[in-house]
């Protein structure tokens, strides 16, 4: 019988020493000894997970939920997307560089205004936005899940929205593995919802979300484009067996609120 | 299918989609109410403390990461929101506990409960705080001792001991409490 078993055996009969006892401490410090042998300790730990838990009231819901509909109502009062996304940022590299952007832009335009170059100005601005565009495409095609992320959200900053960005946000939203950035790709695209091929491949990509969280968002999506032809789609989730039952639930409750 | 994660859904919080708050209330009111009542003795006054728990969920909502768990956060959230009414109301936290004791003398718990379980409450109840939270996380709330770690920025080992220690404390005033019955 080695030293260990020697302690635990003493310990289980109650002999055990001050001394010995911190040895003991010592080898489950080290992890050669498991709590659970310690078998004079095992019919404490019993009574103590036997110990009833009553049930909370009702109130305590009834108080959250007030607590919850509260914040929301605030929530809505004061939207402020640009802070929002400006903290987000933080102290990047796309921080600086958009700042770096706007100055050269500041300048810029103030040189072209004096010169009354209304045109020049219009060139400059598109040049802008294409410069966007392409950062946006190149970052989705990054490895770092942040980059994607940023590289989504910049979409927000663009006015317009041209075809080969919004096909390059349903790809993301297909075929990208990080769920967040799926969700960012759904939030860049609600705000193009009103181009017809926008929404036929927005109905389209909800066959090839696994993602619950992502099914859920693409709902509430569908609900405030009131887009019944995606009901067929949500239709093949209820059906599967592989849908959670509180996400079936949740998409239901959806679709019905549409007219 | 995967169950949406907990911290999927306080991600979704964190940038204003509220309405998932529910889906983690629901999912953490009792191990949280639990986690109160069993260190407070007190019903009304756990379930205070878990709406408190929420609010500062809303109110630090920006500071959630998803490096760690969501668990460990809202527990560590829990944790202060505990500390902080033991600070505002020691005096008086003394005084009801004194007359808990005079009350469990009397043997009037014994009356509700089965006699054994009552003086494991008991027990309990006599414990220090910090020993009694402990347990009530890792015997109740069936946390893995490297989260309890994490909760108490300590590693696993220590947990280990203090858990070993906080058992034989328990022991100790479970068999006080049966030798004067």
């Amino acid at each position: 019988m080695g030293e260990i078993d020697i302690l635990i055996e003493k310990f289980n009969a109650g002999e055990i020493t001050s001394i010995e006892e911190l040895q003991l401490e010592r080898h489950i410090a080290a992890g050669e000894v498991n709590l659970s042998q310690l078998k004079a300790l095992e019919a404490m730990q019993m009574k103590l997970e036997a110990l009833p838990t009553p049930d909370a009231s009702s109130q305590m819901d009834d108080r959250f939920y007030s607590l919850l509909n509260e914040e929301k109502s605030k929530a809505k009062a004061a939207p402020n997307t640009f802070i929002v996304w400006w903290v987000s940022m933080k102290q990047s590299q796309w921080q600086w560089a958009y700042s770096a952007a706007l100055v050269i832009l500041g300048i810029a335009l103030g040189t072209f205004y004096n010169r009354s170059s209304h045109n020049e100005i219009n060139t400059l601005t598109s040049e802008m936005h294409e410069m966007k565009e392409m950062m946006m495409l190149s970052m989705l095609e990054k490895e770092s899940t942040t980059d994607r992320l940023r590289a989504v959200s910049l979409t927000n900053e663009m006015g317009t929205t041209s075809e080969k960005v919004a096909m390059a946000l349903i790809n993301t939203l297909r075929t990208d593995n990080n769920n967040n950035v799926r969700m960012a790709a759904i939030e860049a695209l609600s705000h193009y919802t009103s181009q017809p091929a926008v929404r036929k491949e927005l109905i389209a990509s909800i066959q090839f979300q696994k993602s619950p969280l992502v099914q859920l968002a693409l709902a509430e999506l569908m609900v405030a484009m009131n887009e019944k032809g995606a009901k067929k789609a949500f239709d093949q989730l209820w059906k599967s067996d592989d849908t959670p039952q509180e996400i079936k639930t949740a998409i239901k409750e959806k679709m019905q609120t549409m007219i | 299918m995967e169950s949406i994660s907990d911290n999927a859904l306080m991600l979704k919080v964190k940038v204003g989609h509220l309405d998932h708050l529910g889906l983690l209330y629901e999912r953490y009111k009792p191990p949280l109410f639990g986690y109160f009542y069993h260190i407070k003795n007190d019903k009304m006054l756990a379930e205070d403390l878990v709406q408190t728990v929420f609010i500062r969920v809303l109110k630090y909502k920006h500071s959630f990461k998803d490096e760690g768990q969501f668990k460990t956060w809202v527990f560590q959230i829990a944790r202060n929101v505990n500390a902080d009414h033991y600070r505002k109301n020691k005096n008086k936290a003394e005084e009801l506990n004194e007359q808990h004791h005079q009350l469990s003398d009397q043997g009037h718990l014994v009356e509700e409960k089965e006699a054994q379980l009552a003086t494991m409450e008991q027990a309990l109840s006599l414990l220090d705080e910090d020993k009694r939270e402990l347990l009530v996380l890792s015997k109740l709330k069936n946390m893995k001792y490297k989260e309890i770690g994490t909760l108490y920025d300590c590693a696993e080992n220590t947990i280990k001991i203090k858990v070993f220690r906080a058992m034989k404390a328990l022991r100790k005033q479970f068999e006080q409490l049966e030798m004067t019955e």
